[in-house]
């Protein structure tokens, strides 16, 4: 993800404590394929928009607004694979959940950004420019700041933990 | 130097340091970790992948591998991540390998029942409640995928040093209140963000009373409030826990929290106070007294007795001594599913089985089953379940249109005889 710049896309909605559970359910495991969890991505999340869209089984949304505890529940890194594959490609949360959080910096296919925002429902279909370069981020002309990763920055821009490892290591 | 928290205590140590502080982050050396079913497959695939086809992990005799989530098999693709994993066992030489047949369980009271949690360790899992490990004194918390992927190769992982609350616990729970009624309470007050990324440490002479699987019941939920760790002193029950787990445990170091250290925050419970609390769909932080779930009348289609927090010995004998002898309500489904197969012998010669069955239920063969929902005890639509599991969140347990409830074993028994949640 380092190597991308600018990100953009439409933007969904999950409100707080959107759990593990509902972004891959435990009925559809063992997964099988890429394409079976990007057909499930937020399956058991109550929406009147769906974020993937039932006909083409990807979702038309590239960034997901959220509010806190965003992915609290289990460690399946499906959950995070899931919203990847149907295509997001980054969460701005006003909070997240460590191991969700953990697994969305160290597998590196879905950048979490911690953002105290205030958007809601009426964000949804909404275009969002993210420059992740500058961390900030474009809603309705205007601009957002976000502060970067601090002492774990470095795994981020190496897009994971084993690019990292082995950058650092050398292994 | 600053006062330490058991905690803190064990990271320093795990990182070569005197001392750590909140908000840093380390390197830790770990101690003993595992992965389970759902993951090995792929961990086998990536660690071969990514380190090369002859890549060794860092130590095999400190990885244990269950088989649990998905035994017996509910199909092939089940079946091929068992065959995946008896292989890495055998490319890796892991000893601590416990497949489905004559020894193997849900992979957290496995770990705890095999010796493999010791006071002052790091112990990691690719679940996220490892957290019940800290029954024992361990630093216990569960990471993900990739985490896993770079400890088998180098045996360490970072983390950021958390904030420690507090939750004290004093006085002699009334009878029929147990360790569930206090986690679910303190679920309750401190919300599923609660504490998030911060430590629940436990405390109080409640605790210092308390049984091992008990301790381990308490430190296992501290993860639906969000939780990074769940811990405790240790205790003599803790004690001769481990003592009988292993024959010949490896010399361990407890750790205590410094008299005069500064918690973010206490919480302090009467246990006198405490009434047996039922966690309402679709949150486990949803709870409510039992008096109002009685005033409520609601009807259950089906109970049942699992997982890594409510089947292990203790769960399932409070069951028995409710349901010996009575019979279940009339169309109510009682599912019993031991957490382990020495639980499930033991049941057979204790004769609590025979007991059991008599009653009406039905028990399964150890494993995470209906508990995440993928097979064995999915609900219809508009269905109740009472559980003694740990999450009810919407789906959980397979049907998305269903509804869970969260109770004691002690709860769950009683209301399998009325068909309404009750005491
Ligand atoms: S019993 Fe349930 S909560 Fe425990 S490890 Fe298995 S699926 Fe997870």
């Amino acid at each position: 993800m380092n190597k991308i710049n600018i990100i953009e896309g439409k933007a969904f909605y999950c409100g707080d404590l959107v759990n593990t559970d509902v972004m891959s359910p435990g009925r559809f495991e063992p997964y099988e394929s890429n394409e079976l969890l990007a057909s499930i991505a937020l399956i058991d999340y109550e929406s009147e928009i769906p974020f993937v869209d039932p006909a083409t089984k990807r979702s038309p949304f590239t960034i997901i607004f959220a509010g806190h505890e965003f992915g609290c529940g289990s460690s399946r890194d499906s959950a995070p694979s899931a919203l990847a594959y149907a295509g997001a490609k980054i969460v701005i949360a006003r909070s997240f959940a460590r191991i969700f959080y953990r697994n969305c910096i160290n597998m590196g296919v879905l950048l979490p950004v911690t953002y105290d925002h205030s958007f809601d429902e009426s964000v949804i279909g909404k275009n969002v420019e993210v420059n992740v370069l500058d961390r900030t981020f474009t809603v309705d002309g205007e601009i957002y700041s976000y502060s970067d990763f601090g002492p774990i920055k470095d795994i981020v821009e190496a897009g994971g933990l084993t690019p990292f490892n082995k950058l650092s290591t050398g292994m | 130097m600053k006062p330490q928290s058991m905690t803190h205590k064990i990271l320093a140590r795990a990182t070569g340091k005197k001392s750590v502080s909140p908000g840093e982050i380390v390197t830790a050396k770990v101690d003993m970790c595992f992965a389970h079913d759902p993951v090995v497959k792929y961990l086998r695939q990536y660690f071969y992948e990514e380190f090369g086809k002859d890549a060794r992990v860092w130590d095999a005799s400190r990885i244990a591998l269950f088989q649990d989530h998905l035994v017996p098999a509910k199909d092939s693709a089940s079946r091929s991540l068992a065959i995946a994993m008896g292989n890495f066992a055998e490319e890796q030489k892991i000893p601590h390998y416990y497949p489905y047949g004559k020894d193997y369980g849900i992979c957290h009271i496995m770990m705890c029942e095999k010796g493999h949690v010791l006071p002052g360790e790091v112990v990691l899992g690719t679940d996220s409640h490892s957290v019940t490990y800290g029954a024992f004194n361990a630093f216990g918390t569960g990471v993900g995928f990739e985490d896993m992927l770079n400890v088998f190769k180098t045996g360490e992982l970072w983390f950021r040093v958390p904030e420690i609350i507090e939750v004290r616990i004093e006085g002699e729970l009334r009878p029929g209140v147990v360790a569930k009624d206090i986690i679910l309470k303190v679920i309750g007050e401190l919300g599923m963000g609660g504490a998030s990324y911060k430590t629940l440490e436990f405390t109080g002479s409640t605790i210092e009373a308390m049984s091992a699987e008990e301790r381990m019941t308490m430190c296992n939920m501290s993860v639906e409030a969000g939780a990074k760790n769940g811990i405790m002193a240790m205790s003599d029950a803790a004690e001769k826990y481990l003592a009988d787990a292993t024959d010949k445990p490896h010399p361990y170091d407890p750790v205590t929290t410094d008299s005069n250290f500064e918690y973010i925050r206490s919480l302090l419970l009467r246990a006198e106070n405490i009434e047996p609390m039922v966690a309402y769909p679709h949150t486990p932080d949803n709870v409510h007294s039992i008096s109002k779930a009685k005033s409520e009348s609601i009807r259950i289609n089906q109970v049942y007795i699992g997982s890594c927090t409510g089947a292990k010995m203790n769960d399932i004998v409070m069951v028995h001594d409710i349901i010996k002898g009575k019979k279940l309500a009339d169309g109510l489904q009682l599912i019993v599913v031991p957490a382990t197969s020495s639980i499930y012998r033991q049941m057979i010669s204790d004769g609590i089985s025979s007991d059991l069955l008599d009653a009406g239920a039905v028990i399964e063969s150890p494993g995470c089953k209906a508990c995440y929902g993928a097979h064995g005890g999915v609900l219809g639509d508009g269905e109740n379940c009472l559980s003694t599991t740990n999450r009810n969140f919407r789906g959980r347990m397979g049907n998305p249109k269903s509804f869970v409830y969260l109770s004691s074993p002690f709860i769950a028994a009683q209301s399998a005889l009325s068909g309404y949640i009750t005491d």
